[in-house]
């Protein structure tokens, strides 16, 4: 009997222990995932110049799409913080979404080589960084609900963790580039 | 999952023991009959020859297997499509990027090996990337995903060298018995041959059952749940629906070794035919029946659709609850052939219907298609800007 009170002491550290390391790993998680976002929003950056210059010849008079294409991009590079970053790069989701729409009605642009290349790419970083933040989200929601639940949040608040941002850009974006087709 | 990687975790580890058994006692018995008294030296010898075999196995039972396929590891630009659709499956599921390979074979499959996620390869035939699509390959390297996340590639990689392995020891088990049994039966001791002959039946009869049986018992289950996860990570089980069909259908199969057969996305050498007790794979029509039965991309979509077509439950319970955000845009390749572009859209179409989109039609004859929550009045046609009502 009088080992009982220590044992449940020990306990109690050894629970706390697990579960403020489980927290740490969770938000180390969402950090990684979250660079992983970044790095391909990088990458999205550095390809769209490429893009427009190499459309411009055959799209030359849909000037305002590859403008604003630009334009959406020069924001988006000068972006800080989840928010912002996620209306920045909705944007230019939008933006790129309009131009490879009208890109479909261009069948000379499928045929050049350095194009159908580039919009491979520009295509699969658009693909990376749904994934991405797909795989973030997640994470955060892992991560909150730690944190917001009874018994760990006695933990969270101890340790002072703060629950993380969702990033949503893509949602709005989706709905403002629906598939088109012309008849 | 984890789940699924503890279990693979001790799979493995009983696959191993048991052949370590096996060939413990087989030496025994052989030491035994040949030197009365020395057949705790064989014992020894069975466990050591395991424990390095299992070791080596571990080490680079992967790149056996991706050597006796000859296999050629690529990069971005050997494949770029190849390349790109594994890089966004990597971040789908959060995992490292794995080591590409390409077989060259005209006949379509892919497979996936390694230890770890960190160590894990992914090799497609050339014939796979010939025939699918951008989608179609995306539900097949998420199929192959899920195998490393789940930690099946480590089992089936211990599994396919060990089964292959304890043929081999069968084989000559067989052999040894039939002809010291002879040499025995002429001599005085008649007793150590019947032993002999006894431990040599078993390993030569009920080892090499045993190890399939281990193998075969859970491989169905793990093809299910790699499916659930490929459509988990693209969120478009029709891709890997249409991918299993094209797989199938093709006209030549991939001409894979038997322990690399087992580990292909749809077994090459049991193409046909329905399930078995010594089928590797669930029947691919089954699958695909599922994956199109799938209500929503979530692992209870795939668990009920299972449930409703074989009774069984293939989900861990910790996977259930993973309710995913909605599905990035997927991308037609560019230089498609007219009919995989229709293909595609019929596919996407579907997708979108489920998901309760509707169709508008603008004057200029673009036909829009809306999320339901869309709200009315805000949407404008992306072609010629003219705002549309949403009716």
């Amino acid at each position: 009997m009088e080992y009982l009170i220590p044992g449940l002491i020990v306990l109690a550290v050894l629970w706390f222990i697990f579960t403020y390391n489980s927290l740490v790993q969770a938000r180390g998680q969402v950090k990684n995932a979250w660079s992983q976002i970044d790095v391909q929003l990088k990458r999205r950056h550095d390809l769209i110049p490429n893009l427009v210059e190499s459309v411009r010849g055959a799209m030359g008079h849909e000037r305002g799409t590859l403008e604003a294409v630009i334009a959406a991009r020069n924001s988006a590079v000068g972006a800080h913080g989840v928010r912002e970053v996620g209306a920045a790069e909705g944007e230019l989701t939008r933006a790129l979404g309009r131009l490879f729409a009208l890109a479909e009605a261009y069948p000379q642009l499928r045929a050049t080589e350095n194009v159908s290349a580039l919009q491979e790419e520009v295509a699969s970083t658009e693909n990376r960084i749904g994934f991405a933040r797909q795989h973030y989200n997640d994470r955060v929601t892992l991560l909150n609900v730690m944190i917001e639940s009874l018994p760990s949040n006695l933990v969270a608040s101890l340790g002072g963790f703060r629950p993380a941002e969702l990033f949503e850009i893509e949602v709005s974006a989706e709905r403002d580039v629906p598939r088109v087709s012309f008849s | 999952m984890h789940e699924a990687i503890a279990r693979n975790r001790f799979r493995s580890v009983v696959l191993v023991a048991l052949l370590g058994g096996l060939l413990g006692m087989a030496l025994f018995a052989l030491a035994e009959a040949g030197e009365p008294g020395a057949g705790a030296v064989g014992l020894l010898a069975g466990f050591g020859i395991t424990g390095i075999g299992g070791a080596v196995t571990w080490l680079a039972g992967d790149r056996a297997l991706l050597w006796s396929v000859r296999a050629r590891r690529i990069g971005h630009a050997d494949a770029p499509v190849l390349h790109n659709v594994v890089e966004e499956m990597a971040i789908a599921a959060g995992l490292p990027l794995p080591a590409i390979y390409l077989l060259d074979d005209p006949g379509p499959n892919a497979f996936a090996t390694g230890r770890s996620p960190a160590t894990a390869s992914i090799a497609v035939t050339s014939g796979l990337l010939a025939c699918l699509d951008r989608d179609e390959l995306q539900g097949v390297v998420a199929h192959e995903m899920g195998h490393i996340q789940n930690r099946d590639i480590l089992f089936m990689t211990i599994a396919s060298v060990m089964v292959g392995a304890i043929d081999v020891l069968a084989d000559v088990a067989a052999r040894v018995a039939r002809h010291r049994g002879r040499v025995r039966a002429r001599g005085r001791d008649r007793g150590g041959a019947v032993v002999l002959i006894i431990v040599a039946a078993i390993v030569a009869f009920v080892a090499p059952l045993c190890a399939r049986l281990l193998y075969l018992g859970a491989s169905r289950e793990r093809e299910y749940l790699a499916d659930a996860t490929g459509a988990f990570l693209t969120r478009n089980p029709d891709g890997l629906a249409n991918a299993l069909e094209r797989i199938s259908a093709a006209p030549v199969h991939a001409s894979v070794n038997s322990a690399t057969a087992a580990l292909c996305i749809v077994n090459p050498r049991q193409m046909t035919g329905s399930d078995s007790w010594l089928s590797t794979h669930p029947a691919t029509e089954r699958r695909v029946e599922i994956l199109r039965r799938m209500a929503g991309a979530t692992y209870q979509a795939y668990e009920d659709a299972v449930r409703a077509a074989t009774g069984k439950s293939v989900v861990p319970r910790g996977a259930l609850g993973l309710a995913p955000s909605p599905a990035p845009t997927a991308t037609l390749a560019r230089g498609a052939t007219p009919e995989r572009a229709a293909a595609y859209h019929a596919a996407r179409d579907g997708t979108r219907r489920r998901a309760g989109y509707r169709t508008v039609r603008c004057r200029c004859d673009a036909q829009i298609q809306v999320p339901a929550d869309r709200a009315a009045g805000s949407l404008r046609c992306p072609r010629c800007a003219v705002a549309l009502s949403s009716g």
